[in-house]
């Protein structure tokens, strides 16, 4: 079929063609006339604790959805106005999608990130250690803000550890991914020792108890008594000086012609006692954990 | 069911996929249940049958007549029961699609990558341990926010984690909105394992289908790739989930 314009039905053709392309351009403009109705913009940045505001274009009524970390809401808004966000609808760090539906629906998604930092967990270990150990008090500091979100770029912590007034160490850590943390190795002298992590003036302080580590030199005397003998250490204490604490078990060991025996004695006030039943010469030694003392001979007649 | 079948899960309802569950778990238990009494009817007969058997020779050694009764009802039974059976064995299997199609689309993928955490190395039993427990997070995490369970958040979520993901279902719950988290693939890594191995903090490159529904009406539906960070520290005998923390990027 060939297209004229010179019949005279050609005119009427034409003008349906002309109508039906009206109708389609009027359609065509309507939707997107919708679509453009109800657009929304979400801001660029966000701190939790803060209220934002979503901007929408547009006219008329809509459902207005706020789904986030911690929230989900729904409420009704007039388009072209600007939606306000409640700071406390905003509290929690994370992607949050705002959806406006009236017709159709429209979202927009945004990030809201964490406030300062307010308060730091400092995570201490062990609560008791032994002195002059490698690796053995180590520290983890993650830094929150005031509504529990995990800070990842919360700077430098200092981290301090002071036993008595002696500075063991005092180290600047850059946080990585919201996470600072050291190792360092046990003190010499047995007592409390002070944790303190800290960024700007925001501080955690914790404490380890430092306590003196395995017996060193042990030295035992002895003398018979009308029953057997009497053996008892000099005051213990270990490689550093530090006395080991009471409690500590000690072990003696007395050899004699009938043949072995061992008494185990806590260690009281500094010094561990015991009272052995042998008769004849007898050879009597003393260890403690992995430490091993000095052999004590004492002969028949003593 | 075919049509179920056929109609992609995003399209049905989640009041609708919460009554197939149902109907699902109620078929198969009442279908183990009637093959379970068959069973032991069958014994039960097998041992009837045994026994007047049995008697019938006897007597028929006494009598020297043979018994017709007997026959006629172990012949009976031989032919009812497979039939029975043939017929519970599709109801199973009918139970059992019903029971998979919902769940069909809510699989949680986990990879996890721990060779980069530090200073402490993860010992794959420990890996196996907080691989399995983060997905049990989010399995967990999914079914709260769709059907709006805040009692499935409270094993493997705690602290902060927790206290948002409850205060997300109550919110929900008051809009009659509930979320979905299909598809769910996780790319995990380890970034960092304490000395003492009392925290973990995991990156995880998550991909999933995000649908938000309000009363049952689709209002959004988007495939997502989130970035969060996750902080999970050892319990009693499992990890938990202590921070759930989506950002930008890492």
């Amino acid at each position: 079929m060939s297209w004229s314009t010179n019949t005279a039905w050609a005119n009427r053709r034409m003008r349906l063609l002309f109508h039906a392309c009206l109708g389609i351009a009027a359609v065509v403009g309507v939707a997107s006339g919708v679509c453009a109705a109800q657009d929304l913009r979400a801001p660029s940045a966000v701190t939790a604790g803060e209220p934002a505001t979503i901007s929408t274009t547009g006219g008329g009524k809509a459902t207005f959805y706020l789904v986030g970390p911690g929230v989900s809401n729904k409420s009704d808004v007039s388009l072209g106005n600007g939606i306000p966000l409640r700071a406390q609808d905003l509290r929690a760090a994370g992607q949050y999608f705002a959806i406006l539906c009236s017709d159709i629906c429209h979202s927009a998604s945004f990030y809201v990130s964490p406030a300062r930092p307010a308060d730091l967990a400092f995570l201490v270990h062990p609560s008791r250690v032994p002195v002059a150990q490698s690796d053995a008090v180590s520290g983890v500091a993650l830094a929150f803000d005031p509504f529990g979100n995990l800070v990842l770029d919360s700077g430098t912590v200092d981290f301090q550890l002071t036993a008595g007034k002696a500075s063991l160490l005092s180290q600047s850590v850059p946080a990585h991914d919201g996470i600072a943390w050291f190792r360092t190795t046990s003190g010499k002298t047995a007592g409390p020792l002070q944790v303190v992590a800290s960024i700007g003036e925001l501080s955690a302080r914790r404490n380890v108890q430092e306590v003196a580590s395995e017996p060193c030199n042990l030295r035992i005397t002895g003398q018979r008594t009308k029953d057997g003998l009497v053996v008892e250490t000099e005051p213990v204490h270990d490689c550093g000086g530090n006395p080991v604490p009471d409690g500590t078990i000690v072990s003696f060991t007395a050899t004699d012609a009938s043949g072995k025996s061992t008494v185990d004695a806590p260690i009281k006030r500094g010094v561990a006692r015991a009272e052995i039943a042998a008769s004849g010469p007898v050879v009597v030694s003393v260890a403690s954990g992995v430490a091993m003392g000095n052999e004590l001979r004492i002969g028949g007649g003593q | 069911m075919i049509a179920l079948a056929t109609l992609p899960i995003t399209m049905i309802p989640a009041s609708l996929l919460t009554a197939m569950n149902t109907v699902a778990m109620a078929m198969i238990s009442l279908t183990l249940t009637v093959i379970t009494l068959i069973v032991i009817t069958k014994i039960s007969v097998a041992t009837i049958s045994v026994t007047t058997v049995a008697m019938t020779v006897s007597s028929a050694r006494r009598r020297r007549v043979p018994s017709i009764g007997s026959s006629i009802r172990s012949h009976a039974s031989s032919r009812i029961t497979p039939r029975i059976i043939s017929r519970m064995t599709a109801l199973l299997a009918a139970s059992l699609f019903l029971f998979c199609v919902p769940r069909s689309k809510a699989a949680v993928n986990v990879d996890m990558n721990v060779r980069h955490a530090g200073p402490r190395a993860v010992e794959a039993l420990t890996e196996r341990g907080i691989l399995r427990d983060y997905r049990i997070a989010w399995i967990s995490l999914a079914h709260a926010l769709e059907f709006n369970a805040a009692d499935a958040l409270s094993g493997p979520f705690v602290s902060t984690a927790r206290d948002t993901l409850m205060s997300d279902v109550s919110s929900q719950q008051r809009f009659d909105l509930s979320t979905r988290y299909l598809n769910q693939n996780h790319k995990v890594e380890a970034v960092y394992y304490a000395p003492e191995g009392d925290v973990i903090e995991l990156h995880d490159e998550a991909d999933y289908q995000l649908q938000i529904l309000d009363g049952g009406k689709l209002i959004h539906d988007e495939h997502v790739v989130m970035h969060y960070v996750v902080l999970m520290t050892p319990a009693a005998d499992h990890w938990v989930v202590r921070q759930l923390q989506a950002v930008p990027r890492f």
